[in-house]
Order: C-alpha cells, then structure tokens, then sequence
C-alpha cells in the first residue's frame, strides 16, 4: 500500500481515538503497554477494515 | 479536576477524624480556610502533599525530617508497646473523555509506635492505596501501590503522577509563606508541563505505535508486522514452480514425441531387414555353411600338423627299432654262458683283492696268512667276475627284450598316425572343394549375419526408445501431481495473502499514525515553550503590574526573571534578575502556575479533550504581598483554574475579592483549642 493510499480522513479518525484512549489511560492507569498496543491495532483494524 | 474531600485522622495538629468538603462548582469554585498563624493552614497543605506524594513540604523554619505526622497529644496518650495509626484519604473526580467522570480515592495510612519513655514517634510501616470508581457504572478498581498478586506494584504512585505530577507541586500546592525554589530537572518539569497540556499522550502514542521494547519489538507496528505468514515472494516462488514443471511436462512431451519417432524409425529399419533376411533365407544359411567350411579347413590344417609332428617325434626315437635284428643275434649269443647266479651282486675278484690287502674283511675279522677268513675269501674269487658274470649278462637281457618291445610299438604308432593324417588330408580336399562350390553360389556382397545383427541392434533401440517414452509420461505424471499440490498451496496462499493485504494496510495506517504522531510532538514540543512564555509574560504583566521586569521560562525549563531590554555592548537585551526577593519569587513562581493552568485551558477549550486543568491548593499565597498585588492576583486565579482551594489569614481575605467566588458553606475556619495544641477545622457560617 502507498502512502498516497491512505485515506486522510479515516488516518484522523484513528489518530484521535488513540489519542483519546491514550488521554485516558494516563489518568486511569487502567492498561498496561501489551493492552494498549492491542487496543490500537483494533482501533486500526477497525477503520481500516471500514475503507 | 476537582478535589472534592480531605479526610484525616490524627494527622499533625489534626487530632482524631477532621475533614473537609471542597467545593466543584464551576462559578463559586473557591474554597477558602481562615485562619490565623500557626493554628493549622500549613497542616491542611501538607495532608495534601503527604497523602499524594508521601512526604511533606520542606519548610524554611522547620526540620522535616524531624515532623511527626502523629498528633503529639495522641503521641502523649500512648503507653510502652501501644500502636496507632494515621491516615489521610483524599479524594478527587477527573473527567476521563469518553469515559465520563472517574472518582480517585486516595488513601494513605502509617502506623506508629511511641519509643516510651519518651515522646518520640517510630513509623511502623506506610501503605497507599487507591480506588478508581467509574462514577457512571459505579465500577471500582482498586489498587494496592505494593501491588495485588504481584501485579501493578507502584501503580498508585504512577496514576497520581499521571493525576497531579509531583514536580509541579509546589506550584499547584502553592505555598505562598515557605516558597522555595526545588531544584527540579528539566526533564521532570517538561514531562509534567506535558501531562498539562496534552502532548504525553501523543508521546505515549508514539510509544505504542512504534517504539516500546527493544528496538520496538512489541510496538503496534512491529506486532501487525509479525502477523504477515511469509515473505511476499511465497507467491511467486509457487508460481515460478509451476511454470517450471510446465515447462518440464513441455520437454517430456517433446521427449516422448521423439522416442516415439526414433522408435518408429528403429523398428521400420528392423523390419526391413528382417524382411530382407526372411525373403532370402538359404543365402544366410549358404553363408553360415561357407563360414564354416572355412573354419574347418583350418581345423583341418591344424590337425594335419599335429599328426605329422608326432611321426617326427616317433621317429627321432627310432633306434631300438632299427637295432632289434643285431639285439636278437646278442641275446642268441649270450644262452651259451655260464647264467646261474652264484655270483655275488655287486662283488668282484678287485674287491677280493683289496681285502686281502687290507688283511681285514667287510664283517670286521682280521684276515691272517693260513686263516679260515683268507681261506673263504680265496675260495669266493670262483664265484665272482671275471670268473662268474651272470647277474651282467641277465640285466642286459632284460634291457634288450625292452628295446625290442619298444621297437614293435613305434611301428604301429607311426601307421596310425600316417591314417589319420592322410584322412584328414581328404577331409580338407573336400571341404575345400564344397568351400569353391559354395563360394560360386553365395553373393558376399551383403553379409547376412551382419544385417542380422543390425536388425537385432534396431530392435533393442526401438525399445530403448519406447522405455524412454514410458519413463517421460511418468514424470509428466509426477509433474501434474506437483502441479495440483503447488496449486493448492498457491489458493491457500491467496487466502493469506488476502490477508496480508489487509495486515499490509493496517501498518500502512499505523506507520503513517506514528509519522504523524512524532511530527505533531515535534511541532508541540518545539512552540510549547514559546507559546507558553508568551502568557508567563503577559501574566506577569497584568498580575504584577510590572513594566520594567519579565520572567520567563528558558530551554532548559528552568524560570527565570529579567530586565527588560538592558542596553549593552550590542545594543539592547534582557538581562536576568539576580537576588530576587520573596515577594519578587512568589510573582515569578504565580504567574508560571496560572500560565501553565491557562495554556491548558486554552488547549481545551481550542478542542484539545485530552488536556488537563489542575486546582490550585494555595497556602498564604497573599501574606508576603501588597493588597493591590493580592487583589490583582486573586482576580486571575478563579479564571485559570477549575477549583482554587485557599488557606489565608484573615487580613487577606476582603482584599483578594474572592468572596464572590465563594459559597459560604464553603468557608471554613481552623482553630486551635484553648488547653490544648490540636487544632479543629469546622465551616465558618
């Protein structure tokens, strides 16, 4: 996949869900780094999946 | 975020259980506590302090090591051997986005042993707890800072820094009476300034996407990258393998179609011989007869050498054979002697002589003059040769009746030798003869058993042909089955590969989220300190109504007063301000929390969800100030913060202006007993 294949609009969406989820877990500790790692790759999955 | 509660027992001053409610509201948010010196502000900020960080606000006046934070009078009640505790619980709600509001519980609890007699405190053991409750669902998750089942050891003291970084304490728990500059590193300042305003979790981000582990081995990319069954050349190794037993099933065939052609040659070409040789059949046996006439012509010629070397031989041993008509006359001669053996073998009249001689016989026995021996011996010279010589004459007779015999074979040998030569002779005339014959009629053009040969020769190719042929179709055979096995692995490998593609995007997007990640950091990071100077600057300004003076905050996140554009040798420049007052580092060290408050306001209300607003916790911030400065500074503070919490003397209180922020039952008084040295903290109306 090129880069010029990336969509903008759904690499934004991601950016701010994991930024979000990111956000949270700083102040609520509620994950460690293996669940990040996998809840970002499902945030990945799940808006590359909806392209 | 909001305090909401402080809780404590036995806590300094604080005897048994005092607490106090903060208020959240978002128009009267100040929470103010009056008091005079030395009955119990500087506790409250310090139950702060320990219940987040564990330890407690280094005073000018004070020796911290030497604070108890058991109540003395408690301390006083104890005996030898008793135990007590002290505990602060402090509590907080921080909107978590997207998750609603979480409430932090914090807890804290030493216990204490008094070294009897004396009035000194021995801390016993210290444990932090701290319980998350999701305020929507009512979930609560509680953590232990030594870890439950040997997970998540510091982990309370990790959410508070995350929460409330220690390193801007002494700002956010701002103590206005016992300021005092902490030597703080620069990367401990920038983190917690990054924690304010939102950037942590974009590094955070970067971290997960890219970089944690070593050499990012278990970062998102790397992880999505681990997924990928095989190298992408998997594929084209399969179909360049079955292009290759195409190809092969391409040469058995060409090879089976010129076995096929080569065996159809050899076996036309036999063929024809053999119908050449059936259509002639006696020539090859005329042929065959010639061959062997001309072999037994030689045979014939060898035999007859044989027979005529042996004749040569009898008769080089001829001369008994001649002699036999002389032996007989000898023999005829010889009946007339005297032939009795009485002669003695071996023994002659010389022998007798000799021992006569010698005067000794054979047995021993002197021989004397008139002895019987000499006697006998004398008598034995009639008996020996010359005068007897039988035995001679005997073994002569018996030599020439063997030459006679012998003589009489030679003869026979040599007849019969002479025949079988002489048959042989015939037998070649004949041969010869049929040998002309046949020589007449045969045609030695063509050799009959040559072409035979031939012929066998092509048919033994023609099958060497037809097993190359059959052994071609079995590796086309084998061929196809690879073929149909490669096939099947190429379809599962377009399943995977299906899947690949999709793995293959998903770390397009997460390469192309880190590259933006860093670049957002990068970006942040390098007009964070520009951004932020520029309100520390105006801040100061406004609180201080300073013309001449700015503070700001330099690369290396340390703070920093200067004189405004100074000349110098180049002209003009800041020159930094040395031998501050206290009053001059509380209006540094104000306008650097308010501003670091407002740019986290700022990046919140810009859309920024993940920033974060701290309250303000303010221990006399006012006492070192002029009421002009304190009514100036006061005004600000309810604008950058969510919630300020403010402990102050009671001749502070009209000129900060703050009533107007203030709900009333949110005033509070402490107070120090009469007879006593426990202070008690109680609402004011």
């Amino acid at each position: 996949m090129e880069k010029n294949d990336i969509n903008q609009e759904i690499l934004n969406e991601m950016f701010l869900e994991i930024r979000l989820i990111e956000g949270e877990n700083l102040k609520t500790g509620k994950y460690d780094d293996k669940t990040m790692v996998k809840l970002i790759c499902n945030i990945i999955q799940k808006h590359a999946k909806e392209e | 975020m909001k305090f909401v509660k402080l809780k404590m027992f036995n806590f300094m001053r604080y005897k048994g259980e005092n607490e106090i409610s903060f208020s959240c509201d978002d128009e009267k948010k100040v929470t103010v506590v009056l008091g005079d010196n030395t009955v119990g502000k500087t506790t409250l900020a310090q139950a702060f302090r320990w219940a987040l960080y564990g330890e407690l606000i280094n005073t000018q006046y004070d020796d911290s090591k030497k604070l108890s934070i058991l109540n003395t009078e408690v301390l006083g009640d104890m005996s030898a051997n008793d135990h007590c505790y002290v505990e602060v619980e402090l509590i907080l709600h921080n909107p978590v986005v997207k998750s609603g509001m979480f409430e932090y519980k914090i807890v804290r609890k030493a216990l204490f042993a008094r070294k009897f007699p004396q009035l000194v405190a021995v801390q016993q053991s210290e444990r932090l707890k701290m319980y998350v409750t999701d305020l929507e669902t009512g979930a609560m998750e509680p953590y232990d800072n030594e870890g439950i089942g040997g997970k998540n050891k510091g982990k309370v003291d990790e959410l508070i820094s995350e929460l409330l970084p220690k390193n801007l304490s002494s700002y956010f728990l701002f103590d206005g009476e016992r300021w005092s500059d902490d030597k703080k590193t620069k990367t401990d300042i920038k983190d917690s300034i990054y924690n304010l305003v939102g950037i942590s979790p974009i590094r955070e981000m970067k971290h997960h996407l890219g970089e944690i582990g070593s050499q990012g081995k278990l970062s998102v990319i790397k992880q999505l990258k681990s997924k990928i069954t095989g190298s992408g050349d998997d594929y084209l190794r399969i179909d360049n393998d079955i292009k290759k037993y195409y190809k092969k099933i391409e040469d058995e065939e060409n090879n089976i179609f010129d076995a096929k052609e080569n065996e159809k040659n050899f076996q036309e070409k036999a063929d024809k011989i053999r119908q050449f040789l059936d259509s002639n059949p006696h020539v090859e046996d005329d042929q065959k007869e010639y061959n062997r006439l001309k072999k037994e012509i030689a045979s014939n010629e060898n035999r007859m050498k044989t027979y005529y070397a042996d004749i040569v031989t009898n008769f080089s041993n001829s001369h008994s054979f001649f002699a036999a008509t002389l032996l007989r006359d000898i023999i005829d001669m010889l009946k007339d002697v005297e032939l009795e053996g009485i002669d003695i073998p071996g023994v002659t009249d010389k022998t007798i002589y000799y021992l006569l001689e010698q005067h000794k016989c054979l047995c021993g026995h002197e021989v004397n003059e008139n002895s019987l021996e000499k006697e006998t011996l004398i008598k034995l010279l009639n008996v020996v040769p010359p005068a007897v010589i039988g035995t001679e004459v005997g073994n002569f007779q018996e030599k020439v009746s063997k030459w006679e015999h012998d003589g009489a074979d030679l003869y026979t040998a040599v007849l019969e030798k002479a025949h079988l030569y002489q048959d042989e002779n015939y037998d070649m005339i004949e041969n010869e003869e049929n040998l002309e014959k046949k020589e007449k009629k045969i045609d030695k053009k063509i050799n009959f058993a040559q072409e035979r040969m031939k012929m066998n020769s092509y048919y033994n190719q023609a099958r060497d042909e037809s097993e190359k042929a059959r052994k071609s179709q079995l590796n086309i055979d084998d061929y196809k089955e690879r073929i149909d096995n490669l096939e099947a692995k190429k379809e599962t490998l377009d399943e995977k590969n299906e899947t690949n593609k999709k793995l293959k995007r998903y770390i397009a997007y997460a390469e192309e989220l880190y590259r933006s990640a860093e670049r957002i950091y990068q970006s942040k990071e390098g007009s964070l300190l520009s951004e932020l100077n520029e309100i520390i600057e105006r801040n100061y300004r406004e609180m201080f109504n300073e013309q001449e003076k700015v503070t700001r905050l330099g690369e290396d996140y340390v703070l920093r007063l200067f004189y405004k554009r100074v000349s110098n040798s180049n002209g003009y420049a800041d020159l930094e301000a040395s031998g501050l007052s206290e009053g001059e580092k509380i209006a540094r060290n104000f306008a650097f929390i308010v501003s670091i408050l407002e740019l986290a306001n700022m990046k919140k209300q810009e859309g920024d969800e993940i920033a974060q607003s701290l309250p303000l916790v303010l221990d006399g911030p006012f006492s070192k100030l002029s009421s002009v400065n304190t009514s100036k500074i006061a005004k600000v503070l309810p604008s950058v913060s969510e919630q300020v919490i403010i402990f102050m003397l009671d001749k502070d209180w009209e000129p900060s202006g703050l009533a107007k922020y203030t709900d009333k039952k949110f005033v509070y008084r402490t107070s120090k007993e009469v007879d006593g040295n426990s202070s008690t903290i109680c609402p004011e109306v």
